[in-house]
Order: C-alpha cells, then sequence, then structure tokens
C-alpha cells in the first residue's frame, strides 16, 4: 500500500520535471568578434535571474558558445543574462523562447582608466558631499603613492590637512603622535580614531593593561595597513562629523576606505620601491684631549669652589685617575688613550624596500582584490629595523539587486627590531672619547692598533662607573647583540552586509573580528654591561605576550527620500556594539643561558612575573536626521546615547547630540549666473562629546587580601566605588566656508573652531588619608574635574593653476592655528613635587596656560665677575647684609661665583630656588600646516610637499646633557667655549665637577624648534602607452623621491621633529631620538 | 494585530536597555567587587582581622615611637626628630594619621554591612552581628584615642568611604567630641551585650577585642578626660569580675612568671595585644630594635632610666631576692655583674627568650606588643583614686588603697613595700605612680601618654613638674632649654598633621606650632 503511494508520487514527480524540461528549456549559440571575425564565446556566463537581478539559475557555454539552461517555475518575470569579463551584459526578457542566439561585445568602458570623482561619492550615512554640514578633507592615496614610497598612513598624511599636526619619529615602526585640532584632555588617549571601511580600529590600550616590564610603545600598534590597499583617507574634525561614530571619535576620525574589486577583467599592480636613508651629521662631540683637559677642568674649578683644604677627594681624583692622567705604566694606557667617535660605531645608512603585489577583478555578481605587500625598512640606529608582511583578500557578492555581502579578510605580521634600551645613542654621545671600544695592540710596526675584540671595563673603579640599568654599558656591544624584538600578527575579518528592504529604505550591517597577537622578546647580554654574573641585569631576557580579540557589530537602517528637489531626507538609526579584551603575561629572567633561552622554564632566575586581563565595551545607539530643502539649505542633526563598560552603573550612559546647518548661497538667484564661482557654501555646526576613562571598570570598588593576623585572614577594602564618576564631555562650534571657483580649479575652505572640554579626568588623584585608604596611597583611579578649551582656525587651498594635454600645474597650501589653554583645575590635582635639582624642569599643569607647558628659570648667561654676583633688588640696587656686606646671590645653597649660571630672581630674595620658576613656553606648535606643489609636462610629473610647525618649543635635553658639564659624560664642541676667565664672553659657564646648579632647568635648554620641510620631492615618469603596449602592460611609471631634504630651523638639535610623550601631562624632551633621514628612494609601478 | 506588534517591539526594546546594562558591567578579574562583598560571616570577620592587622603593622614604627621616643625614657640611637621634638609636616613617618583613619574606615564599613549579611546568611545570628559589631566599635575606639592623643584634634569620621557619596574634606573636631565619640563607642558596645569574655583560641582572646579590653580602654580613655569615678567603675568591673575567663594579675614573684607575659606572651594578665606569630611567616622587628648586639638596633634606654633600674635591681640583690621586673625582666645591660657602672641599658622585654639571659634566636622574632593588660588597669585604678581628690579621711581612704595597689605590683617584682603616709600631697602620689608606670611599662608604648595626661590634667597643673622637668631629665637628645621651650607650648606636645593631607584636605588648619 505505501510503497505504492511512494511509486506513484515518485512518478508523478518524474513525470512533471520531464514536463517542465521540455517545454521551459531554452538552447542557444554565443558569439563575439574578434578582429572582425565572428567566433563562438566560450565560458559566457548565462544565468536567469528574477526582477531583483537575483540569479535563480545558470550555466556557462561550452567550448562552441553552445548553452541551454531550464528556466524555473514560479517566478514571475524572468531575465536572461548573458555575461563575460571585458564584455558588455546583455539582458533579455524572457518570454518563453526556445532558442536564442546572441553576440557579445567589447566593453570600452571598463578597459579604460577608472577615474573617481570624489565631489558625489555618497558616504556610509548616505549623504553626499554636498548635503555634509561640516568640514571633512578627503585624501586619495593613489595620488600620494602614484609617486611617493610612504611606508605608512602617518606618513602620508603629515602637512596634508590643516589642523592635523603629525609627529613621525624616526625610528622604524615607532609611533607617531597624532592631534586634530590640539590636545582637549588631559589624562585620556589623544589617538584619533582610525575608521576603516566603517570599521572602527582602535589601536589604543587600556590603562589596566599591565605591561610590566615592556613599554606600551613596544605594544602600541601602529596601523598595520598596506598603504597600497588604501583608495581614501578622510579627516574628520568637528565634534558633528564624527558623532556618527560615537565618542570614540571624539579626538577626530581617520576614515579610511581600502580598495576593492571592480567588474573587470582581472588586473595585476606590481610596485616596488627602494629607498636609502642617510642620517644627518650629529653634534660635534669632544675628542679625547679635549675631554680630559675638561674634566681636569671641571675638578679643578669644584675643588677651588670646595676650598682646597676640603678638597683632598678631588685632588686625589685628578692626580690618581689613570684614565683622565697620562700614565703610560697602566696596564689600559692604550685603551684610554684614543679618540673615539662612538656614535659613528652605532648608526648607519639604511635601505628599505617596499614591495607590493596586488590583482582585482570580477564579473556580473562577484568581484575581488587580492593584495599582498612586504616592507623592509632599515633603521639607522645600529640593531633596528622593521619588517612587515601584510596580505588582505576582499570579496564582494551581489546576490542580487537588493542585497550585497561583502567579505574583508586582512592579515598583517610585523617584526620590529630594536635595542633592549632606547639611550644606545645617548649613551654613545655620553662615552668618554679617550676610551677604546677595543682593546688594543701593537702592531709590528710600533703602532697602536685595535683589536677585534671589545673593550668592556664597566666597573666601580673605571671613570664613568658601572652599569647603572640604564646608563653606563657598551654601546656598540649593546647595539650589536641586545634585542628587544616585538612580533605582532594581526588579523581581520569583517563581515558586511547591505540589503534594500523598500525602495529609500535599506539595511546595512557588519560584524566584525579582530584579533592580535604581540610577542615582545627582549635580551641584553652581558658583554654590554660587564656586570658581575650574579648581577639581575646579566643576560637579563624578557619574554612576553598579549593578545587582544575585540569583536564589533553594527545593524543601520538608512531611510532616503526626495521630494522633487525641492525635499530631501535621509535618516538613519544605528545601533553598534564594541567589545574587546585582552590578556597579557610576561616573564623577566636573568642569568639566561643564552639570548634565545627567554623562557622562564629555560633556566635563569625569575626576576619578575606578571600578568593581567581587561575588557571593555561600548554599547551606542545613534539617530541622524539630514535634510535638504531647495538644494541649498541643510540641517542635520544627530543624537548619540553611548554605554560604557569603564563607567558605573549610573552614569554609565551619556548622551551626545549635534546639530549642523549649511547654505549653498551659490544657489541664490543672485549668485546663479556667476560663472567665476562653482560653489559657496557656509557651514556652522554644534556638537558635544566625551572620553570616558579606559580601563576594566576602573569605577568599580573592590576588596583585597591583606595579610594575616596570626592565623586569621584579613580582607580590607582596596580601591572605592566611584558612582560619580562620569564622562569627560566636550562641546564643540565649528564654523566654516567652502569656495569653489573658476571651473572649479580654485577651492578653499576656512575653518574657525572652538572645543570646551569640561569634567576633564583626572587620574590617581589624592585624596585625604581619612577615607581610609592609605594602603593604595590615598588615590582614587579617575575624578572628574577641570576644563580645558582649545580654540582654532583652519585654512586650505587647492589651485589647478594651469591645465592642458602637456601642461598641468597645480598647488595646494595649508595651515592651522590652535590655542590650547587650561581653564580651570581643582585644588587637589597632583601638582608633581619639584626638587631643586640640575636639570630638572617643574611639570606643571596651571589654569592660564595650554597643556604641555614648561616651566623654569630664566636664563640670564654668567656672572662675569665679583660684583656681579651680588643679589639685586627690585629697583637693581645691591642688597646688603646686616653687616654692609653685599649680599651674593646662591643657586640654592650655592653661593655663586664668576663663571656660574646666572639665573633671574624673580622675587628679589637673592637666592634662586623654586619661588624663581616662571612659565617659559610650551611645545604646541602657534602654526603648522603643509603646502604641495605639482608639475606636470607630458609624461613627467613633479610633486613638492612641504611641512611646517612653528612657534613651539622642546626642551634639547640632549644638549643640556651634552653642556653640563658636570659628571663624566662627553661634552659637545660647545663647552670649549665655557667660560674660563674673568671676560670670557659667553653663555656658558664653567666646568664644575658634581657640584653647583649650573644647569638648572632653564629656557636655556627650552629651544624653539620651529621648522620648514621639503618632506618630500619626487619626480615620476610615466612611460608612454605604445611602448607599454608593445612590453603588454597597461600603465607604467617610474619615479624617483627625496624626502626630508631640506629643513629650515634655527634647531641646534640634530631634528626638530621631535615626537610629543604620548601622555598629555609629560614634557616634550629631545633626549637624542633617533633623528628623521635624508631618504632618496627609486620606484616602478606597473599595471598590467 | 499591530498594536500586538508594537507591543512586542516595546518589551523588546526595554528588555534590551536591561540587558544593556548587565552586558555593560564587567567585573576585573583579579579583586573582589565591593557589590559582591557581603555574603557571609566569614567576609565580616574577614575584614575585622584586616582592623586589627593594620593595627599591627603600625604597631612597631608609629605605636611604640608615639608612646615612647617624646618622653626621653627610651632613645632613639640613630636620632629623631619626633624625640628632638623637631617634627616638620613633610615628615610624613611620623605625622601621617592615614593608617588610623584605615582601621576606623574598617570599623565603619562593617558597622554599615553587617547587619546587611544576615539577609544572605541564614547561620549568622545576631547575636555574632552584634559580637562583630563590638570588634568594630573598638577598632574605631582605639583608633580614635590614638588619634586624639597624638593629634588631639583631628576629623570625626564615622561614615564609610565605601564610595564617593561622602564628602572627602572633613574638618578637624575638638578633642570633647572625639573622646564623647570613643565613649559612646565603648558604651554601644557593652550595651549589645555581645562583647565576648573570651574566644575559640588564646590567641584570639589576647589578640582581639573582649569586653576585658573594652573596660580597659574605658579606663584609659576616662583618665584621660579626667572622668575619674568611671574609671574606677570599669577597672573594677574588669578587676572584681567573677567570671572564670577574666584575665588575672599574675602575682607570683618570679622572673619566670612575670617574663613569661612577653615570651611566649598572651598570659593570663594580658588583655589586648597585638599578635604575630612566626609559623605564620610574621616576625617583627622589635627584638632587633632593642638588642645591644644587633647592627640594626634603635633603641636604648635613656642613662637616668637605667639609673632608675638599677637602684631597683641592687635592692633585689641586696635582699637576695630574685630580679622580676627588673635585670632580663624589664632591662638589661650587656654586663649585668658591671651593671652599676654600665651606661648603657636596653629594654629585655622584646629580644628575651623563655630562657633568661639568652635571646631569642631569630626565628621566633615575633613577641607580641601589648596594648593592655590586667597591671596597667590596676594603676589605672591607682591612678583615679589618687586624682578624685574628694578631701579629708576620704581622700586618705583612697590614697591608701592606690598605695596598697601600687604594693601588690611591687611586691610581685620583690621590691619593698611603699608605706603611706598622710603628708604626702597629690603631686607626690603622681610622682610614685608615674615612677611606677616607667619602670614597669617600659618599652610598652606608654610613657609619653602617662607625662602628657599627668602634666595636662586639670589645665595644666602638673605641667612643669610632671611633664615639662620628666621631660628634660629623661631626654638627654635635646638640649634643656630647647626641651624647655618647646614644652611651654601646648601646641608642641602634639604632632603636626603631614602637609600633604593638607594640601587636599583645604578645610584642615595646621596644628599652630608647625606653620
Amino acid at each position: 500500500m505505501k510503497i505504492k503511494d511512494i511509486l506513484i508520487i515518485c512518478l508523478f514527480l518524474v513525470s512533471s520535471v520531464g514536463f517542465a524540461q521540455n517545454s521551459r528549456i531554452i538552447r542557444g549559440n554565443v558569439t563575439e568578434k574578434i578582429n572582425g571575425k565572428t567566433e563562438p564565446a566560450i565560458s559566457v556566463n548565462v544565468v536567469f535571474a528574477n526582477d531583483q537581478n537575483r540569479t535563480l539559475t545558470g550555466t556557462v557555454t561550452d567550448i562552441n558558445g553552445n548553452f541551454s539552461l531550464i528556466a524555473p517555475l514560479n517566478e514571475g518575470k524572468l531575465k536572461i543574462v548573458f555575461s563575460f569579463i571585458g564584455m558588455t551584459t546583455q539582458t533579455f526578457e524572457y518570454k518563453g523562447q526556445q532558442t536564442l542566439n546572441v553576440v557579445m561585445n567589447e566593453d570600452l568602458q571598463t578597459l579604460r582608466d577608472v577615474v573617481i570623482t570624489g565631489k558625489r561619492v555618497v558616504s556610509t550615512l548616505g549623504i553626499t558631499e554636498r548635503q555634509q554640514t561640516t568640514s571633512s578633507q578627503k585624501i586619495k592615496m593613489d595620488l600620494i603613492l602614484a609617486d611617493m614610497p610612504v611606508v605608512s598612513v602617518e606618513e602620508a598624511l603629515q602637512g596634508k590637512i590643516a589642523g592635523l599636526d603629525i609627529l613621525a619619529g624616526g625610528d622604524p615602526g615607532s609611533k607617531s603622535s597624532i592631534r586634530i585640532r590640539g590636545t582637549a584632555t588631559l589624562n585620556s588617549s589623544t589617538d584619533p580614531l582610525i575608521v576603516i571601511n566603517g570599521v572602527p580600529y582602535s589601536t589604543t590600550i587600556d590603562d589596566s593593561f599591565s605591561f610590566n616590564t615592556a613599554n606600551d610603545e613596544d605594544f602600541a600598534a601602529m596601523l598595520n595597513l598596506n598603504p597600497n590597499d588604501i583608495e581614501t583617507i578622510e579627516v574628520l574634525k568637528d565634534a558633528a562629523s564624527t558623532s556618527i561614530y560615537g565618542t570614540a571619535g571624539a579626538n577626530g576620525v581617520l576614515l579610511i576606505t581600502t580598495k576593492k574589486g571592480s567588474k573587470s577583467k582581472t588586473t595585476f599592480t606590481i610596485s616596488s620601491k627602494s629607498s636609502f636613508k642617510f642620517e644627518p651629521d650629529p653634534m660635534p662631540m669632544l675628542t679625547g684631549n679635549q675631554y680630559v683637559a675638561f674634566i681636569q677642568d671641571a675638578i679643578w674649578n669644584t675643588a677651588n669652589a670646595r676650598g682646597v683644604a676640603n678638597s683632598g677627594d678631588l685632588l686625589q681624583l685628578l692626580f690618581d685617575t689613570p684614565e683622565i692622567n697620562y700614565s703610560p705604566n697602566w696596564r689600559y694606557f692604550n685603551e684610554y688613550n684614543t679618540n673615539t667617535d662612538w656614535l659613528s660605531y652605532v648608526k648607519r645608512d639604511a635601505f628599505t624596500s617596499d614591495n607590493s603585489f596586488s590583482m582585482s577583478g570580477g564579473g556580473e555578481k562577484a568581484t575581488y582584490r587580492f593584495s599582498m605587500s612586504q616592507t623592509n625598512e632599515g633603521g639607522t640606529t645600529v640593531g633596528t629595523d622593521l619588517k612587515r608582511l601584510t596580505a588582505s583578500l576582499n570579496v564582494g557578492y551581489l546576490f542580487s539587486d537588493k542585497l550585497r555581502v561583502d567579505a574583508d579578510f586582512s592579515y598583517s605580521g610585523s617584526d620590529k627590531e630594536d635595542n633592549w634600551t632606547t639611550a644606545v645613542r645617548s649613551e654613545a654621545l655620553k662615552k668618554m672619547p679617550n676610551k677604546s671600544p677595543f682593546w688594543m695592540t701593537t702592531d709590528d710596526n710600533g703602532n697602536v692598533v685595535a683589536t677585534d675584540n671589545f673593550f668592556t671595563r664597566q666597573n666601580t673603579e673605571e671613570f664613568q662607573g658601572a652599569f647603572t640599568g640604564s646608563a653606563n654599558f657598551h654601546p656598540i656591544i649593546m647595539a650589536n647583540e641586545s634585542y628587544n624584538n616585538s612580533l605582532q600578527d594581526e588579523e581581520r575579518m569583517i563581515v558586511h552586509l547591505k540589503y534594500d528592504i523598500l525602495p529609500g529604505l535599506s539595511y546595512a550591517g557588519y560584524v566584525s573580528m579582530k584579533f592580535k597577537t604581540v610577542k615582545n622578546r627582549k635580551f641584553l647580554p652581558q658583554a654590554a654591561t660587564d656586570v658581575s654574573v650574579d648581577n639581575s641585569y646579566a643576560n637579563r631576557s624578557t619574554d612576553a605576550y598579549s593578545n587582544n580579540l575585540s569583536l564589533q557589530t553594527e545593524n543601520q537602517l538608512l531611510y532616503r527620500k526626495d521630494w522633487n528637489n525641492v525635499h530631501n531626507l535621509v535618516a538613519t538609526i544605528i545601533w553598534r556594539t564594541d567589545q574587546s579584551s585582552s590578556s597579557n603575561y610576561s616573564s623577566e629572567i636573568y642569568g639566561a643561558a643564552s639570548a634565545g633561552m627567554s623562557d622562564p622554564v629555560t633556566g635563569g632566575t625569575v626576576y619578575s612575573l606578571g600578568s593581567g586581563d581587561s575588557e571593555g565595551r561600548t554599547l551606542s545607539g545613534i539617530a541622524s536626521v539630514n535634510y535638504t530643502l531647495l538644494n541649498k539649505y541643510i540641517v542635520s542633526g544627530t543624537l548619540n546615547h553611548e554605554g560604557k563598560s569603564s563607567l558605573g552603573q549610573s552614569n554609565r550612559w551619556g548622551t551626545f547630540p549635534s546639530l549642523g546647518v549649511a547654505w549653498h548661497v551659490k544657489e541664490e538667484s543672485f549668485l546663479k549666473d556667476k560663472d567665476w564661482l562653482d560653489e559657496f557654501k557656509l557651514r556652522g555646526s554644534y556638537g558635544q562629546s566625551g572620553q570616558a576613562p579606559s580601563g576594566t571598570a576602573p569605577y568599580i570598588g573592590t576588596y583585597t587580601s591583606t595579610g594575616k593576623y596570626n592565623t586569621a585572614y584579613g580582607i580590607s577594602l582596596a580601591s572605592m566605588q566611584l558612582d560619580k564618576l562620569k564622562w569627560e564631555s566636550s562641546t564643540e562650534y565649528d564654523v566654516g566656508v567652502d569656495l569653489s571657483l573658476l571651473q572649479n580649479r580654485l577651492s578653499m575652505t576656512f575653518d574657525y573652531y572652538y572645543k570646551y572640554t569640561k569634567d576633564l579626568l583626572q587620574k590617581g588623584i589624592s585624596v585625604p588619608t581619612t577615607t581610609g585608604y592609605d594602603n593604595n596611597g590615598s588615590t582614587i583611579a579617575y575624578f572628574n574635574s577641570g576644563e580645558v578649551s582649545n580654540l582654532g582656525l583652519e585654512y586650505r587651498f587647492d589651485y589647478t593653476i594651469l591645465e592642458n594635454k602637456k601642461w598641468r600645474l597645480a598647488a595646494s597650501f595649508n595651515t592651522a592655528r590652535n590655542i590650547n589653554q587650561i581653564e580651570a583645575l581643582p585644588e587637589n590635582i597632583n601638582q608633581i613635587n619639584y626638587t631643586l635639582k640640575n636639570g630638572e624642569y617643574a611639570q606643571k599643569v596651571v589654569p592660564g596656560t595650554p597643556t604641555g607647558s614648561f616651566f623654569g628659570y630664566k636664563y640670564l648667561g654668567v656672572y662675569q665677575n665679583a660684583t656681579d654676583t651680588y643679589a639685586k633688588d627690585e629697583e637693581d640696587n645691591v642688597m646688603y647684609n646686616l653687616d654692609g656686606e653685599p649680599i651674593v646671590t646662591r643657586n640654592g645653597t650655592y653661593v655663586c661665583f664668576p663663571g656660574d649660571a646666572k639665573y633671574a630672581d624673580m622675587n628679589h630674595d637673592g637666592i634662586i630656588n623654586e619661588k624663581d620658576i616662571v612659565y617659559i613656553g610650551n611645545s604646541m606648535p602657534v602654526i603648522h600646516g603643509g603646502a604641495g606643489l605639482n608639475v606636470r609636462y607630458n609624461n613627467f610629473t613633479l610633486n613638492m610637499n612641504l611641512h611646517y610647525r612653528l612657534g613651539q618649543k622642546i626642551i634639547n635635553e640632549a644638549r643640556m646633557n651634552s653642556e653640563s658639564m658636570y659628571g663624566t659624560d662627553n661634552q659637545s664642541k660647545a663647552v670649549l667655549r665655557r667660560w674660563r676667565n674673568e671676560g670670557d664672553d659667553t653663555e656658558i659657564p664653567r666646568a664644575l665637577w658634581h657640584y653647583g646648579l649650573n644647569y638648572l632647568g632653564s629656557d636655556r635648554f627650552v629651544e624653539d624648534c620651529s621648522y620648514v620641510r621639503l618632506q618630500s620631492i619626487s619626480l615620476n615618469y610615466k612611460i608612454p602607452t605604445n611602448i607599454c603596449k608593445s612590453l603588454s602592460i597597461r600603465t607604467a611609471s617610474v619615479f624617483f623621491t627625496a624626502y626630508d631634504l631640506l629643513t629650515l630651523t634655527n634647531y641646534t638639535g640634530q631634528d626638530p621633529e621631535v615626537n610629543l610623550p604620548s601622555k598629555v601631562l609629560s614634557l616634550a624632551v629631545d633626549d637624542a631620538q633617533t633623528p628623521r633621514s635624508l631618504r632618496l628612494s627609486v620606484g616602478l609601478n606597473v599595471n598590467f | 494585530m499591530k498594536k500586538i506588534k508594537y507591543i512586542f517591539i516595546l518589551v523588546f526594546m526595554l528588555s534590551l536597555s536591561t540587558s544593556c546594562n548587565d552586558w555593560l558591567t564587567i567585573y576585573p578579574q583579579n579583586a573582589q567587587v565591593s557589590d559582591e562583598y557581603w555574603q557571609s560571616k566569614q567576609d565580616v570577620e574577614a575584614v575585622i582581622i584586616s582592623g586589627y592587622y593594620s593595627l599591627r603593622e603600625m604597631a612597631v614604627n608609629s605605636l611604640l615611637p608615639w608612646g615612647e621616643l617624646r618622653s626621653g625614657a627610651i632613645f632613639n640611637i640613630n636620632g629623631s626628630d619626633l624625640q628632638m621634638f623637631q617634627l616638620k609636616p613633610i615628615d610624613k613617618a611620623n605625622s601621617n594619621w592615614g593608617p588610623l583613619y584605615q582601621i576606623i574606615n574598617t570599623a565603619n564599613v562593617v558597622l554599615a554591612n553587617a547587619h546587611k549579611v544576615q539577609l544572605y546568611d541564614d547561620t549568622y545570628k545576631t547575636q555574632e552581628v552584634n559580637a562583630h559589631l563590638c570588634e568594630a566599635y573598638f577598632l574605631r575606639a582605639i583608633s580614635y584615642f590614638y588619634l586624639v592623643r597624638n593629634w588631639r584634634e583631628v576629623p570625626l569620621i564615622t561614615e564609610p568611604y565605601e564610595d564617593d557619596s561622602n564628602s572627602f574634606q572633613i574638618k578637624k573636631s575638638s578633642e570633647a567630641e572625639i573622646i564623647a565619640l570613643v565613649k559612646s563607642d565603648i558604651k554601644a558596645a557593652l550595651a549589645t551585650g555581645a562583647a565576648k569574655e573570651y574566644f575559640s583560641t588564646n590567641w584570639e582572646t589576647k589578640g582581639r577585642a573582649t569586653r576585658w579590653a573594652f573596660y580597659a580602654l574605658m579606663a584609659d580613655v576616662c583618665l584621660w578626660s579626667e572622668d575619674y569615678d568611671t574609671a574606677i567603675q570599669y577597672s573594677d568591673y574588669l578587676l572584681d569580675s567573677t567570671s572564670p575567663r577574666k584575665p588575672t594579675f599574675m602575682q607570683t614573684p618570679t622572673h619566670a612568671s612575670w617574663f613569661s607575659m612577653f615570651n611566649p606572651g598572651n598570659s593570663n594578665e594580658s588583655i589586648f595585644e597585638l599578635q604575630w606569630n612566626y609559623q605564620e611567616d610574621q616576625i617583627n622587628s622589635l627584638p632587633i630594635y632593642f638588642d645591644n648586639s644587633s647592627v640594626d638596633r634603635k633603641y636604648e634606654l635613656s642613662y637616668q632610666l637605667l639609673r632608675d633600674f638599677n637602684t631597683e635591681y641592687s635592692q633585689t640583690q641586696a635582699e637576695e631576692k630574685e630580679a622580676v621586673r627588673t635585670m632580663y625582666g624589664g632591662y638589661y645591660v650587656a654586663d649585668p655583674v658591671g651593671y652599676e657602672v654600665s651606661t648603657r641599658g636596653y629594654v629585655w622585654k622584646y629580644c628575651g627568650s623563655q630562657t633568661k639571659t639568652d635571646k631569642r634566636t631569630k626565628t621566633y622574632y615575633d613577641p607580641n606588643l601589648i596594648i593592655y593588660r590586667v597591671t596597667e588597669v590596676m594603676l589605672m585604678k591607682a591612678e583615679a583614686l589618687i586624682l578624685r581628690s574628694k578631701g579629708g579621711s576620704e581622700s586618705d581612704s583612697d590614697w591608701q588603697e592606690a598605695i596598697n595597689i601600687m604594693n601588690e605590683v611591687r611586691v610581685r617584682s620583690n621590691l619593698d613595700e611603699l608605706e603611706y603616709t598622710n603628708n604626702l600631697s597629690e603631686e607626690d602620689m603622681l610622682k610614685i605612680l608615674l615612677h611606677e608606670r616607667r619602670i614597669e611599662f617600659v618599652g610598652e608604648g606608654k610613657s609619653w601618654y602617662d607625662v602628657l595626661r599627668f602634666g595636662r590634667r586639670n589645665n595644666n597643673k602638673y605641667k612643669e613638674t610632671l611633664l615639662v622637668q620628666n621631660v628634660m631629665y629623661y631626654n638627654e637628645q635635646a638640649s634643656e632649654s630647647w626641651l624647655r621651650s618647646v614644652l611651654s607650648n601646648d601646641d608642641a606636645l602634639f604632632l603636626p598633621i603631614w602637609e600633604d593631607e593638607i594640601k587636599v584636605n583645604p578645610l584642615l588648619l595646621q596644628n599652630p606650632y608647625y606653620n
């Protein structure tokens, strides 16, 4: 019975299939014309699609160009689509045809160079640039990369955008400091948010992450993205424009769009670049003999100042120290009678190669792009370099006209090599020049020559002393044998989905996953320090590991509607989640058997172990509306409601509104017919944003185990619950003008902004010990107080002066001025204590001054004679003591003698101490910006970029250390001008051996480091098309670029571009970091 | 149908918003979160223990020097601004009251939360809650008592700082207000009837707050506030108690019996002492600080006190009696045979072992610090008897009783009894008592508070004779003229407030002497 039924059903089914096959089958032949001849078109896609273009069924043509296909049932209107890469797609309505023969035609459109016009590109928010009420600026990477071998995104952006201040480091892979529109926070991150293809990419590491031994710079991610994969970078600066990215964008947003595959034949691009780096000349240092003379002078001066009777120890030092005396019988005589330029051994000219490859293409339904790049950047300090490998794959698939899915996979791996300490250069500068790095020997001719063996005498008996943990090591061994390697792997997977629900209403969403692991290994060879084998620095080896997983999702509904060009509405709702967790582990051992044995289980003595976990989550709901009336009046508003896990329940959610208006004045009747004016747009915006503290729930109160009282366990309160902790909030106003003139050849943008931040997050604030938290130093993690403002102007123009078939001449210029000021601070802020000490600057945060201000003494030169040293009152009269003798000024407790440093006695008390400290400048530039020039003649293009930063100051610590004349450090040639006798006209005081206060933190070492730099100059030659054709390639170009060729500055240090400290409250100091080098590059770009 | 859809959406949104908050609540993995604490009686117990722990941690380097150095009875051989009366507000080690406020906060936290625990822990009976509250009251009271004796006026904080809802800046309260709180805390604790007479282990009975510790503390506080009848009343609560668990005066006049208070410690006589235990790796520096042969030694007896000790020691020697609280009891010299010519004496209490002349070995460097013992309660009663001055014959009988009490203490040490004669003045009586206390409690952190209390009472009536002259006599580290000029200023008798504390709490006014 049952079997019978089943058989019947089966038969029925078979027959119905058979019936369908018979009646709905379509057959045909496809041909194409090649050089005038008709040939069968092979492998052409033939598909049935419904009215939404969703593919229902399909096939490809066979070797004779034939196909047969069954039309699907019950799908309403059907189309038959013929497509092939490089051919025009042809679509036919299906009306039950049985046969269909088609001739394919070459698609001329897709084979032409793709020209992207930026003006009308629709952003993720569905708004055209025209509809924006805020300022943003877009950079097309292709234009930059066409003739500049940039290694990083930061490098590409430097000097290009008004209000974007980038300072890049000289070492490969070192983190750049990026600030958009000044510093609006004191304790939070100042880095802008990077958004890649709409997905925020966080590079910051939260506070609760304990690094133990590694410094955070080792772990801080630079953006591991191949610049060649980037299509555009857009910079969003004001709060109203960044609001849809939530509070993470409070410091500005860099929107990066990567290249995607497009419907075309597969194209390949290969580019290869090679650069050579040449370092600028270093500071000239004393020679061996000059050094010895200076040391002897210094010791003598101190002995005299102290009184020779009390200076037996100094005299002994002077006469019984063989290192600084001529004592031929001493066993190390030869090793201490040379003339060594230590720096020359640890610096080098370096080579960088950068190769990348990409292929992209796609058909009717799917597009793809695959790229790989390999960079190998050498550092100019021996032992530093960076290797990076990136790979990315982007696949887009169009399920139908309504549904599109994009998947991005990317991998980057980098290996940054560094020295165990970053002080290799400064140590090389300090080393006594009469000491040899190598053992010396006498050759057959009786000449003293160096051997191959390192001379490592660093012990307490040596003149410069034993290894201290940071100084007194052998810089050459340190550079060559120590290491600090960071291996960073990052994988990202993003799936985007876009679905058009109804006309005008669409849904978009993504899920993004990012995994990052960093492995850090450090090794300090015992030979570099010459410490005893049981010392904790002997073969110190560190092994650290961290991993991070972040998971982000976004769901977005977008509604767009236009009513006859009168009303235009774009509304968006976004729901975004962000979750990031990290864990790390590190171990440090000493007495390791060898450099490779950094794992603690391999032996050696454990010096420290550490581990940590942290997690952060963010939720935000964003609603945004943009309304345009008559295509000229625009109002837009955004509301961001955001919650962060680092704040307590009651203050966790913040609401940040923003509002913008724009007026296209050009559209008004009185300007409409003015031909010279293409665009005239007035903009104004208001927006709020915020910053939350970082770390895993820093607000939370905790209990911790104290210790045992006899046999009982004690647990006590460890941290206070911070229920009042809330968002640091900022409000920004922006007004701007966009002008476009002369057939869009001249465009200008002007912006004025004012940003006010209140409830600043103060970190580690001291509270009275009466609160009962004495065990953690009576501090609380965060406290909201203080206000800071930023006010600024930005201007930019781009002018295409001339453009015709042969010639193109274009120039651009941008400038920005930012005025930063601390407006208010709580009374109980931690003012870092200052002690009167040589080389120390008071670190203060004072209302009325900008962040990053320097406080110190006013330096007035050198006391020329005894009368000069007398203390003066306000009327500049000499002050006398009760006995009628003139009072001699004292530097702290030291009585001043002729030749000593003279500081301004601000309070006229005859004593130079902390009461005489004044504001002496700050590290913020007065103006900064860049300029560019582009000249094209036929196939030649010349590109020039200038970057300037004017009016900022820096503590030239490298100079301070080399002019201090205080200890055993070698000094620069400048000290040859030191004061020796009355009448010496010099600003450099006398040498004093461990005595006096001749190099207090004063404006003597705070230097203006303004500069104008020819950042790059590049010549590009595009190989003519006919040559390309004969080589069967599409385009090819070669270029030659020089970087940092010329720098105009009065700064006396090696490089005026000094990286800012990552903590806002730290002082900007030039401590002889690796300077930026002159680089020369040649390269080749090929497309085929 | 449409309505149902909207309701559904609404419910969904609501659930979303509540679950959002949950999703955003992340607890750190390496710490116990406050919100999840206070679930069981063990939680309460552990916090109370941390109060004792904190008190113990400050015993060696704060409680002891505060209580001793300024009187000059013992001195720091390395010099000390404290004993020289040259403290400055930057001296954190001596002028930071933070550790005491940490104990106060611990106590306040227990007082605020112990009751809540009953909601979660069924086995936590009200009697146990009250017993815990008692200990919290004790910790708070004793901390404030230390504060008031060292700073005189301090901020009075009775609410816990678990979160940031209470103001951090509190101004100072008067001495009377602090004392009133201390007394009310003790009374509140005793009123619960839950103050224990003993704990399950002996070390806890001596190392945690018992009923007896409250009585001793109350008597001490009442003496400070010149409330002598109450002092006698609370002394008698202890001394006259019929409880078999009460601490008792160990009257056997032998060295072994007397020294058992210090080694092994936790003796019958002890009321409250801070506990160390070498088996738990809890050792302290007291044996090192008082050891004449240690390179890190710190404290010596002042030469005058050494002579006082020698006098008592020769008395027992002359009568061929065993020295009890003198040689190898309270003090020792390197060569006991030639003690009379010795110029250096040391406190033996902490470095002595259980055998008479041997020192503790390093393993056993865990002597406890006694805060109260029965002898002191007896002498407190004697002090109150001397000072309540009823006048006439009643006064005579009080003073006779005071002499009797002192004799009990002296007899135990094989010393001559004192005879009461009615030509003794109050000042004479106090001098006798002061001497007794100085010898008996040497090195126990009492001597400065004794001279301060004696000198300040009755509006500085005896300040010159009992405070200034005493300090000048014993303290040979500072010059007499300096001491006289400093001590003439009543503000100089108290510590400065650490300057960083004033920076973060502008409501605090520095002790005017240190301005």
